[in-house]
């Protein structure tokens, strides 16, 4: 007989046999998922950088977003430097005189003061004007305008003026207008768009994009003899700025940059300006450095762009996250409820869904944001008003209105999981143990379905900042000071030939947001949701 | 069939009236009126203007005016651009907008489908990832970039493109580009996941092991179940684009139809807004019947009369 010598197997080596594995939930089973997934992980990571960021970064810049130092305006955040004697000279496109140490402005001198160029630009600006002003009206314009000829020429300026008139319909409309050769056309005409008609003139842009309302300060200005006036005053100037510091003088030359090129003198015929300090004539930039006051530099009103732009970013998530969660309550209780009574009541729900879905969305939101920003609504009881409602141009309005019209594609969504749902067992089970409907939808029907309203989520939170920037790319964003990266988009717009630095960084804010939540909101959809995976 | 288009025409028709009775009463609960002014106008003129508009009868009457104006074409009389009605606003706008809508839903379309096809086929090789990479570009950056780097390069820059208006031929290029970013991103990227999908399924292994030729399984096979998803969003793409882009307009100076909506909008023009979303929903209501029909000449299995969807 053999001796059966059976031993006790060691109960880790049995359970080497067996092959266990520690089980995952759904949720451990996602992460494991969207970490092995390479674009979600960056688009995460990004997400989170660009969230602290804009939570953490405007205070961390030594300036508050409506902080305004105008002296310092539009100072672009790389700086063209001009050394003459011991000092460091910047010189703006606006010819305003700043010295400057080691990136940093110290002292800044008065304006140009003979300031034809102002003088130029005012009426420049102001070039179109309806005649008879007490019968204010807005303009429908054509495109282009065939401008007359009655002109005025400076040959030492190389300029050309001329006055017309021209007729819009019933109204007479004077216009002067500048020479496209001229080389006053690149002194701060700000970059708007101008028409230039087929005789070489152009107008003021103001002419294509609608002036609105002249009002009667503007009237004030003689018409009758504009060109002619502001030739003789161009004959007679000079640009020649002397400004005394620390019992120095500094002359800044501003007139070979603006000449007529038959008329600058040998040696000048690519220098725009001199300066003249300790006896040392400088002609050209002699360096860029960073511009160390303003990193990425300063806006129109003198303002840090850095500042704005963390700040703008802060505005953008916290309207596109309000949104998404107005959505969220309004997109998953409908969709719910219809889903789970079902019948007539999710017949009509669903119509009335197919209904919102066949209107052009992004149209209802700007209505929406046109009623929104003035509607009061109050009622009164006992004699007293109680104001429920103020509309603002604030940042509530328009998040109410995105969330309140893209909640439609999330109560499909949900209503169809929980069609799929609501006939499995655990549902009955509960039912049978007398959990009231309320409970079942908020309790076992909404957490097994929340897998596809989380990446739709995570979808509304991209698109609800491009529809935001949109919106206050048209104009019917957050009200000043505030200002989202739409509206900083939008504000550097008018002037982006000159400063295209101001249009550059928010622009590149929205595109890395749009890009850390597109990848982000990707990755999840293929975890949570592996059927969805596309490609 | 013909049933079924009959109720979808007359739904079409019933949402049509909702839209417009919901943004009557939505844009006069508006405080103030379209002759509220900065400086208060003398209160007989109002009154005058009022008179003249109808805007002094019942709001209801005045809707019942709206909508009866609405079933005869006429869009009211806009109450800021003087002397202009809405139908000569929409008449002045909107065929530019058309033409450089047109092109640029023709170029999508044209574009978009076969570079996601051929992204699809090619999946993971360089002209995929590069594909892909613009596409993705091209979803993210918003079409006011986009036009306004248009305009600095090519206008400002180089000269080549005039940098406003449409007097000149090549001014259309600019605002074409601009409107298309996005959607054609957008397409090639819809066609090639959804090709990707397709060609995945069982019955296209049964072409490709039935030896029918590789062509014949993408163009016959394939691609008619792949465009599906596509033509879901082409159609009210479209409809946007036909319609003008705001944005588009405002920064090419397009005198197109878009600027006047933004106009409207600003300037509180509240028949000019009205005619515009009208206008706009109607077409797009037609666009997404057009997708309907569509659906069921490309594949004959989803039915439109009845049946579930």
């Amino acid at each position: 007989m053999a001796d059966l010598n059976f031993k006790k197997v060691a109960k880790e080596d049995k359970q080497d046999i067996e092959q266990t594995r520690r089980s995952l939930t759904y949720w451990q089973d996602v992460w494991r998922r969207l970490k092995n997934n390479k674009s979600s992980m960056v688009g995460l990571v990004g997400v989170i950088f660009i969230v602290l960021l804009a939570v953490v970064g405007p205070w961390l810049t030594p300036y508050d977003y409506s902080d305004q130092q105008s002296d310092f305006s539009n100072l672009p955040p790389r700086l063209d430097i001009r050394e003459v004697g011991d000092k460091t000279f910047y010189v703006t496109r606006v010819y305003r005189l700043l010295e400057l140490q080691d990136g940093r402005v110290v002292d800044r001198f008065a304006d140009l003061d003979t300031n034809v160029v102002d003088k130029i630009n005012h009426h420049a600006k102001e070039i179109i004007l309806p005649i008879n002003v007490e019968t204010t009206q807005t303009y429908a314009l054509p495109s282009s305008v065939t401008l007359g000829a009655d002109e005025y020429y400076s040959e030492k300026w190389g300029i050309a003026l001329g006055d017309t008139t021209y007729s819009f319909g019933d109204d007479a409309v004077e216009v002067v207008y500048i020479h496209p050769d001229s080389p006053f056309q690149n002194v701060e005409f700000e970059g708007s768009p101008y028409d230039v008609n087929e005789s070489g003139y152009f107008a003021e842009l103001t002419l294509v994009d609608n002036y609105g309302e002249a009002n009667a300060e503007d009237a004030a200005y003689d018409f009758d003899h504009g060109a002619e006036n502001l030739i003789t005053a161009l004959e007679d100037a000079t640009f020649v700025e002397e400004i005394r510091f620390y019992g120095e003088e500094v002359i800044v030359d501003y007139s070979y940059g603006l000449m007529n090129d038959n008329m600058v003198p040998d040696g000048y015929e690519d220098v725009n300006l001199t300066i003249e300090y300790q006896g040392e004539e400088n002609k050209y930039v002699t360096d860029t450095i960073h511009n160390k006051i303003f990193l990425l530099g300063s806006d129109t009103q003198g303002r840090d762009i850095l500042t704005r732009v963390l700040y703008g970013a802060r505005i953008s998530l916290i309207v596109a996250l309000i949104a998404t969660v107005v959505n969220f309550i309004i997109g998953v209780t409908y969709g719910a409820v219809a889903g789970y009574l079902g019948g007539n009541w999710d017949n009509f729900m669903m119509r009335v869904v197919d209904i919102i879905n066949s209107i052009p969305l992004v149209l209802w939101v700007i209505l929406l944001m046109v009623v929104l920003r003035e509607v009061v609504i109050d009622i009164e009881i006992a004699g007293r008003t109680y104001v429920i409602f103020r509309g603002t141009s604030g940042l509530g309005t328009i998040a109410i209105a995105l969330g309140t019209v893209y909640w439609v594609a999330m109560a499909r969504l949900v209503r169809g999981q929980v069609i799929g749902l609501k006939e499995q067992e655990f549902v009955l089970a509960a039912r049978t143990i007398g959990v009231s409907n309320a409970k079942i939808i908020s309790r076992h029907l909404i957490p097994n379905a929340l897998g596809p309203i989380i990446v739709s989520m995570a979808m509304m939170i991209p698109a609800a900042v491009f529809t935001e920037a949109f919106l206050s790319f048209i104009g019917l964003g957050v009200s000043a000071p505030q200002a989202s990266l739409g509206t900083l988009a939008n504000n550097a717009l008018s002037g982006f030939q000159s400063y295209p630095y101001k249009l550059f960084f928010p622009a590149a804010m929205i595109a890395l947001m749009m890009l850390a939540f597109n990848f982000l909101g990707d990755g999840l959809r293929d975890a949570l949701d592996p059927r969805l995976r596309k490609g | 069939m013909t049933k079924y288009l009959i109720k979808r025409i007359l739904t079409a028709i019933f949402t049509l009236l909702i839209i417009a009775t919901v943004t009557f009463f939505l844009l006069r609960a508006i405080p103030g009126g379209p002759f509220t002014r900065e400086k208060a106008l003398p209160d007989a003129i109002i009154r005058a203007l009022n008179e003249k508009y109808n805007l002094d009868k019942p709001l209801f009457f005045q809707y019942l005016d709206y909508i009866k104006g609405l079933l005869t074409f006429n869009l009211g009389p806009s109450y800021r651009i003087l002397g202009f009605t809405v139908n000569d606003i929409i008449r002045s706008g909107l065929p530019t907008s058309a033409l450089i809508g047109g092109i640029a839903s023709a170029l999508i379309v044209i574009i978009g489908i076969p570079v996601g096809i051929i992204s699809a086929l090619k999946q993971n090789s360089p002209v995929d990832y590069f594909v892909m990479f613009l596409a993705t570009l091209g979803v993210t950056v918003p079409n006011f970039i986009i036009a306004t780097l248009i305009i600095y390069i090519f206008s400002t820059q180089l000269g080549w493109l005039p940098s406003n208006g449409i007097s000149n031929p090549l001014g259309y290029i600019g605002p074409v580009i601009a409107l298309m970013g996005y959607s054609l991103s957008f397409v090639s990227r819809l066609t090639r996941s959804s090709m990707l999908e397709v060609l995945r399924q069982d019955y296209v292994r049964t072409a490709r092991a039935n030896g029918i030729s590789e062509r014949k399984v993408i163009f016959k096979h394939a691609l008619k179940n792949a465009l599906i998803p596509v033509i879901t969003y082409v159609g009210p793409m479209v409809a946007a684009i036909l319609t003008g882009s705001f944005v588009v307009e405002k920064i090419f100076a397009v005198p197109g139809i878009g600027r006047y909506f933004v106009q409207g909008v600003t300037n509180r023009d509240y028949t000019v807004i009205m005619g515009m979303t009208v206008l706009y929903s109607a077409f797009y209501i037609f666009m997404i019947l057009l997708v309907d029909l569509a659906y069921s000449w490309i594949d004959p299995r989803i039915r439109l009369d009845g049946g579930a969807r």
